[in-house]
């Protein structure tokens, strides 16, 4: 009915702000969407970890989500913790399925959007494996239940659950795939870049107890980017002393601190406080001394004073991955080297020795220590906690004691996977996890 | 446009006794003789002219109202005419029942006859078969109110103003038919076209009539955006006279300084005793644990002072003694209020003759608002004429003008305040303003930077006095329409209009305002003991533009003719539409108001916080831009056919097309369309009821459409600019999946009428109305396996039904020397959701009925309880029923289904209505206006510890006193105890408990005016002078159904005062 020129005058979009992405301007622009790419990472791993406690009066006033995450509960509303990292893979796949789309283009362009987006796509993968599946481990990793690998940005197609294998095996293989069309250049630290590519690799292999390909990403990234902020060369008395995307970082990736943990409510560990040196810069860098003595972290590379904390890729973390891998497969030497190396950036000048152990066993130790002692409220503790759990010599059993009552999580427990969100569980089916 | 005249004549007469007789027996000059009189008071009316057409000879009637003249031709017409009153022309023959009794009427207030203004065409309402409400502009402008929505409320039937929220109340026309709260608004149709701009900025004193179209037959004629009916505005109209008649208007209206204490909030020493309890549990420890935390009430602060031995147990006391002296309710009242004052001033001149009618009008409005510096201007203007080149051919040039300016320069009335306990004065006793900290303790603000900073304490009264915010509204309408007729009945016409809007908010931060301080403090930096201010001192203004325009275009040609017993009215036309928003939004620092200087900042570099005490950030910045742009194009037609008189049947179609849809959609010929019929019963020869002078059935059964607001097919990313940003880049995100099958929401009517009018002198008249609606394809959120990336997406998803009733009755108590008029409006209007995708529980199934909450078979407006147990007498916590079982599980029990619920009913009342009683003795003139609603429920705000212990101030409930306290309170009161830490699922579950509930029934007294009417007999050029009074917002209940004598449209804040107003009025002619 309607004649063509009507048709025209009805094709104007209704909105500058809104249209169908469709060049590659509009890719770029997605791809900026740092609130939903880069700051949407869950912060459950650092709530139920055991670098932080609280009182009980805090705890009272905390979300059910939160609370029921610090104490270990059974819970399937489990919100953002799913919701945002899907959230993120759809934005990716949209992207990617748009640079599919777009007509003429310089190549190369194309090709590192593609790129950026598929490695978001992996990485908030990756982030759901280490909430919501259990850890890797050689054995079961066939048969223990994966996360739905969600690939196409149709809202009509559900994928099922996939096995733990198949789900590392989709992450590195397509971190692989977007790795040659990454940037080399690491000068935009919120754009997925090559280093940031190794580093999380690294991260990732560590995780699979794979020291080889742990340490040899380590090396790769560290190739191209290995910079350190010496510690005696910053304020350390500042409210913040650190600012977002400083020297160390390679690839930003945030999430929001947990409110419970905001540095007036979350204290430090006080077994963990302990194990810093007198002469140990990162106490004064990282910490806040409350009237009670208490102290909450105030060290993030984010820029924020409590409420954002960095999850994404830094050049220490690489540092330990490199020292811990090869202290494991007796390379020592190489081991000591890059944690004095690090260490050296973290104590005072003056007072600075070199850790000398040459006992591999003590060294290991030595060097967990130290990447929970560097690595404090960057998400990690977590998946190492999770990691060294299938290790006789490292299991633990976390304890929070609040009033009378003592929560316990076991080794291997339940509530080292979380539960799946309930709407994903009702509406498609998915396997619920015990 | 031909059938407006005709329209005009069928509107004038109004015989009592009429008819033809068969006889042709006498030939020759005979006498007609008869009477004329007022058609409103049925008095006689002196001196009308009366002319025959034909022979030319003319007389007057007398004192009594009679007359006589001499017929020359067998068939002629008498025309009667006279200032003030509608001309009547009525065909006579040679042979007709005498005396011919003329009922004419005041040209100024038309009654139960009326001419229905649909925005396309007008429709007199015998030949209407649609539902059609219409007010006249005698009862529209008995109220004073300063816009359209404060006048309409009350005055026709099927129409509620829901009031849920008091600062933005919307109209209803017969219920909803949509689930979004712009979507269910209706259409405004200012005279010929759809009106964008904001209904503040139309002056309700230029508005002749208002028409209100309820059903499909009605509506339909407006598409795909009329499903929640039209509102169709009518300025006011030229005179008819060839003599300037000018207007003048001028009211006053007061309303005394509002009573804070009504409120019922807390007392101070509640609030004294609520801060050291949570001073004693600990509740400020982490704040105290930090230097530059949070502020603490100082109470809380006096009591650490004497725990560190700062100040004395002695001192302590005084000074809590001296706090509890102190209620900041009476400082408020005292600097932050002020009773308002509005004032209008309108004035009309307007006049016509053969070739030219004209009417110019001119307003102002000026008021000062309740909070003080709040305060706002309203200037109108409107020239409209009508230029006619020769019978066949005529044009019409109008243009109106809008300029409104208010300032809004309150810092924030009662309750705004989170930060400020009961306790805090704003002024001292020589009305200094008191320093206050709203943000960070006293302890930092007072020491930091070591006085170097800018000072950092916050007092309401000078920021009172330092703010200059300002929102400038200017509309422009501009309209040219020609119009070409035949002589056959066939008219042509074109109508454009342009309307251009521009709403200008500016806010300027003086250098000396908190907000300003407050910012540039937390960006200076000290370097080697001296401050570096990154942010220049210097004032802060942000300024939002926003522009809007609408163009129309009209085509339309329409054919009205009789041809003997049979009348035909039609039209078609087809309409381009495009109406554009776009706003831009600017911030600049260091701005000086008196040079209009302002300095650059750098907005791209990230700067540390004083003594990075909050981290690293963007000086906050960024013009912000914003464009929509909507088009339609729809072709329509509509024809009336009228056999005898009798009979009538019409039908109409309309077609849209829009950028908003998908191509699918526009392409799908889907047409919204209407049938009526119309049957005036008491015309038929046989019905032979002296009584029942008219006795009409209607019915209607359409389509009519309703667009979902910013709805879109495509998916869609919104691009955003880079202050938005952490890493201030420009970015886009994805706001919502692709919707395809994105179309209009649906709404099918039926529609049942009956008019009467009985007995002598039109005693009883009225209206009974019956309909069922039903809504397809509403657009409603549907819920996503969130593994999509989106946890919900709207879509064309749930359906509404509805039914009800409209009764109008209109009795004549009195017609003599005392006129009683009275008019009852009552509606009955019951709808419930049909089917929702995205069903209400994640916070379980409870509601207070203020926002929608759509579950299915019920009323979108639903209020739904938690079953209540009482308190526990043990530990007074509120309980409820798990599993039938008392419990105390507030977690589990929000999953309670809503069988395990109690279901109260609507919030929005079904049964409405309204008495209006107009009593005329002579000069004076009384009404007085009683609104009645039956069959809703509220819920009454209730004690919230958790936002009590967090925010303070408003929330702050009363039944704070009547708290459980210990064993044995729960027999005498249902308050939860106090408890540490709050836990906001009990207070929750307390708010939502069925206690909290009660019936909102209210027969109130709301409005009185008296009037005083003079005409003068001697004077040639004054017509009359109005004098009147009048009182609104009485709030006087008559019957109020709850028992906590709660206003259920005032739930919550103080009460509103009672308005007062006085006003003038003068007719020159």
């Amino acid at each position: 009915m309607l004649c063509v020129s009507c048709e025209k005058y009805l094709n104007e979009k209704p909105s500058a702000k809104i249209a169908t992405p469709s060049t590659l301007e509009d890719v770029q622009l997605l791809l900026k969407d740092y609130a939903r790419l880069n700051a949407a990472h869950p912060n459950a791993a650092e709530l139920a970890s055991d670098n932080f406690y609280v009182n009980i009066q805090n705890l009272n006033s905390a979300s059910e989500r939160e609370r029921k995450t610090y104490l270990w509960q059974e819970n399937d509303e489990v919100g953002p913790f799913w919701t945002s990292p899907y959230r993120a893979i759809f934005i990716s796949n949209i992207i990617m399925e748009t640079v599919e789309k777009v007509e003429g283009g310089e190549e190369s362009i194309k090709k590192n959007y593609y790129a950026q987006a598929r490695f978001w796509r992996a990485l908030y993968h990756y982030s759901l494996a280490t909430l919501f599946c259990k850890p890797y481990s050689k054995e079961s990793a066939e048969t223990d239940l994966g996360i739905p690998l969600k690939i196409t940005a149709d809202i009509n197609l559900i994928p099922q659950r996939s096995t733990v294998m198949e789900t590392y095996e989709f992450i590195i293989s397509e971190i692989q795939q977007a790795l040659p069309h990454l940037d080399t250049d690491i000068t935009v630290k919120y754009q997925p870049n090559r280093a940031g590519s190794y580093g999380f690799l690294s991260r990732i292999y560590l995780a699979m107890n794979d020291y080889t390909k742990a340490e040899l990403y380590a090396d790769s990234c560290l190739q191209i980017y290995s910079t350190l902020i010496d510690y005696n060369e910053i304020n350390t008395s500042q409210n913040v002393p650190f600012q977002a995307r400083n020297a160390e970082v390679i690839l930003d990736v945030q999430a929001s601190v947990a409110s419970l943990l905001h540095r007036n409510r979350g204290h430090v560990d006080t077994f963990l406080l302990k194990s810093y040196s007198e002469n140990d810069l990162r106490v004064p860098a990282f910490f806040t001394l409350n009237a009670d003595k208490t102290r909450g972290f105030k060290g993030h590379y984010s820029g924020s004073s409590s409420a954002i904390q960095f999850v994404g890729i830094a050049t220490d973390e690489i540092y330990l991955i490199k020292a811990e891998c090869s202290a494991r497969m007796g390379k020592t030497d190489l081991a000591l080297k890059y944690l004095n190396l690090l260490l050296s950036k973290r104590i005072k000048k003056d007072t600075f020795v070199e850790v000398a152990e040459t006992d591999p066993v003590k060294l290991l130790h030595i060097i967990l220590l130290e990447r929970r002692k560097e690595l404090i409220a960057r998400g990690l503790r977590w998946t190492d906690l999770r990691r060294l759990n299938q290790d006789e010599k490292y299991k633990e059993t976390l304890k929070r004691k609040l009033g009378s009552d003592i929560y316990e999580l076991l080794p291997g427990g339940d509530r080292y996977v979380f539960k799946i969100i309930k709407e994903s569980v009702e509406f498609s089916g998915l396997t619920q996890n015990p | 446009m031909n059938n407006l005249k005709l329209c005009s004549l069928i509107l004038s007469i109004f015989l009592l006794q009429f008819s033809v007789s068969n006889s042709f027996a006498q030939t020759g000059r005979i006498r007609i003789w008869g009477e004329v009189k007022d058609a409103q008071s049925s008095q006689f009316i002196e001196g009308v002219s009366i002319k025959l057409k034909k022979s030319l000879s003319q007389t007057q009637t007398d004192a009594q109202g009679s007359y006589y003249l001499l017929l020359r031709y067998p068939v002629d017409t008498i025309i009667f005419s006279k200032v003030g009153f509608q001309e009547v022309a009525i065909e006579v023959k040679d042979a007709m029942e005498l005396p011919l009794i003329v009922q004419m009427k005041s040209s100024n207030v038309l009654i139960d006859e009326v001419i229905i203004e649909s925005g396309l065409q007008r429709i007199p309402k015998e030949r209407a078969t649609g539902s059609y409400e219409f007010i006249d502009s005698a009862t529209w402008n008995q109220r004073i109110g300063k816009d359209v929505i404060s006048r309409i409320d009350g005055l026709v039937s099927g129409l509620q103003t829901n009031k849920q929220n008091p600062a933005d109340p919307t109209l209803e026309i017969r219920g909803i038919s949509s689930l979004g709260y712009e979507s269910m608004k209706p259409l405004i149709i200012l005279d010929n076209f759809p009106y964008e701009g904001r209904l503040e900025s139309l002056n309700p004193n230029d508005v002749e009539s208002i028409s209100i179209l309820k059903d499909a037959a009605a509506s339909s004629i407006w598409g795909a955006r009329a499903g929640n009916g039209v509102i169709v505005i009518k300025s006011k109209a030229a005179s008819k006279g060839e003599r300037v008649s000018t207007n003048f208007t001028i009211n006053s209206t007061v309303s005394p300084r509002p009573n804070l204490f009504t409120a019922n909030h807390m007392s101070v020493d509640s609030y004294i005793e609520m801060e050291k309890f949570l001073y004693e549990k600990g509740y400020y420890s982490s704040r105290f644990n930090m230097n530059n935390g949070q502020v603490i009430p100082q109470v809380a602060e006096l009591l650490e002072s004497n725990r560190l031995g700062l100040i004395s147990e002695q001192d302590l006391n005084k000074e809590l003694a001296r706090l509890e002296q102190v209620d900041y309710r009476d400082d408020f009242q005292k600097y932050l209020y002020q009773p308002s004052i509005n004032q209008q001033y309108f004035s009309t001149v307007s006049g016509s003759n053969k070739t030219h009618s004209y009417i110019i009008s001119a307003g102002y409005d000026d008021g000062k608002e309740h909070l003080q510096g709040n305060q706002n201007k309203r200037f109108n203007l409107r020239a409209d004429n009508a230029i006619r080149f020769s019978e066949n051919l005529s044009i019409d040039l109008g243009i109106r003008l809008a300029l409104q300016t208010s300032q809004n320069n309150s810092p924030g009335g009662y309750g705004n305040y989170p930060r400020i306990s009961g306790y805090n004065s704003l002024a001292s006793e020589n009305n200094t303003p008191v320093p206050l900290d709203i943000h960070y303790r006293g302890i930092f603000t007072d020491t930091i930077g070591q006085g170097k900073l800018l000072d950092w304490k916050y007092r309401p009264l000078d920021e009172l006095r330092l703010s200059d915010n300002e929102n400038k509204l200017k509309d422009v309408i501009i309209n040219f329409g020609v119009n070409y007729k035949w002589d056959f009945g066939l008219a042509a016409l074109v109508k454009i209009q342009q309307q251009f809007g521009e709403n200008q908010l500016r806010q300027i931060h003086h250098k000396d305002s908190y907000f300003a301080r407050n910012l540039i403090n937390t960006f200076s930096q000290e370097q080697n003991g001296s401050i570096h201010y990154i942010i220049p001192i210097g004032g802060i203004k942000n300024t939002i533009n926003n522009y809007n325009s609408a163009n129309n275009i009209r085509a339309q040609l329409e054919f009205n003719n009789t041809y003997g017993d049979h009348q035909i009215n039609s039209l078609i036309g087809a309409e381009v539409r495009e109406s554009k928003r776009e706003s831009l939004s600017d911030i600049k620092y260091g701005y000086d108001s008196e040079k209009l200087t302002h300095v650059n900042i750098d907005p791209t570099t990230m700067y540390p916080s004083l003594y990075n005490l909050f981290g690293y950030s963007y000086i906050p910045y960024g013009s912000n831009s914003n464009k929509f742009l909507n088009r339609f194009i729809s072709v329509f037609g509509n024809a009336a056919y009228t056999y005898k008189s009798r009979y009538t049947v019409t039908g109409s179609i309309r077609k849209d097309a829009s950028n908003l849809f998908g191509v699918n959609t526009n392409q799908k010929w889907n047409p919204l369309w209407s049938l009526g019929g119309l049957w005036h019963l008491a015309k038929e020869p046989y019905f032979n009821i002296p009584s029942v002078n008219k006795f009409s059935l209607r019915a209607t059964y359409g389509y009519s459409g309703n667009i979902p607001v910013n709805a879109t097919a495509l998916t869609q990313i919104d691009y955003y600019g880079q202050n938005n940003s952490a890493i201030n880049q420009n970015y886009a995100t994805i706001a919502m999946g692709p919707n395809p099958t994105l179309r209009w929401e649906t709404v099918k009517t039926i529609n049942f009428g009956v008019d009467f009018d009985l007995f002598k002198n039109s005693r009883i008249t009225g209206s009974i109305e019956y309909y069922r609606k039903e809504s397809t394809d509403i657009f409603n959120s549907t819920r996503l396996d969130p593994i999509v990336g989106m946890t919900i997406q709207p879509k064309n998803s749930a359906s509404m039904k509805g039914y009800g009733t409209d009764v109008n009755l209109s009795v004549n108590i009195l017609q003599k020397v005392i006129k009683w008029n009275s008019h009852l409006l009552f509606s009955y209007s019951d709808y419930k959701v049909t089917k929702n995708l995205n069903p209400p529980s994640v916070t379980g199934i409870a509601s207070s009925g203020t926002s929608l909450f759509p579950l299915e078979n019920y009323h979108p407006y639903l209020l739904v309880s938690y079953r209540w147990a009482g308190l526990n007498p043990l530990n007074g916590n509120p309980r409820g029923y798990l599993n039938n079982e008392i419990s105390e599980d507030y977690y589990q029990m929000q999953s309670n289904s809503i069988e395990d619920q109690v279901i109260h009913g609507p919030a929005i009342s079904p049964y409405f209505g309204a008495l209006r009683n107009n009593i005329g003795w002579k000069k004076w003139n009384l009404t007085v206006g009683i609104n009645y609603k039956f069959g809703h429920y509220f819920r009454k705000p209730t004690l919230n510890y958790t936002s009590l212990f967090q925010y303070g101030d408003s929330n702050g409930n009363q039944e704070y006193e009547n708290r459980w306290r210990k064993e044995g309170d729960e027999k005498y009161t249902d308050v939860p105890a106090q408890i540490f830490p709050s836990d906001s699922r009990r207070d929750n579950f307390y708010a939502y408990s069925e206690i909290n509930v009660q019936k909102a029934d209210y027969i109130r007294l709301n409005e009185i005016r008296l009037q005083y009417q003079w005409i003068p007999q001697n004077t040639k050029s004054l017509k009359s002078i109005v004098c009147y009074t009048y009182i609104d917002n009485m709030n006087v209940f008559v019957w109020n159904a709850n028992k906590w004598k709660i206003d259920p449209e005032n739930i919550k804040g103080y009460r509103r005062p009672v308005t007062y107003s006085v006003g003038i009025q003068l007719n020159l002619q």
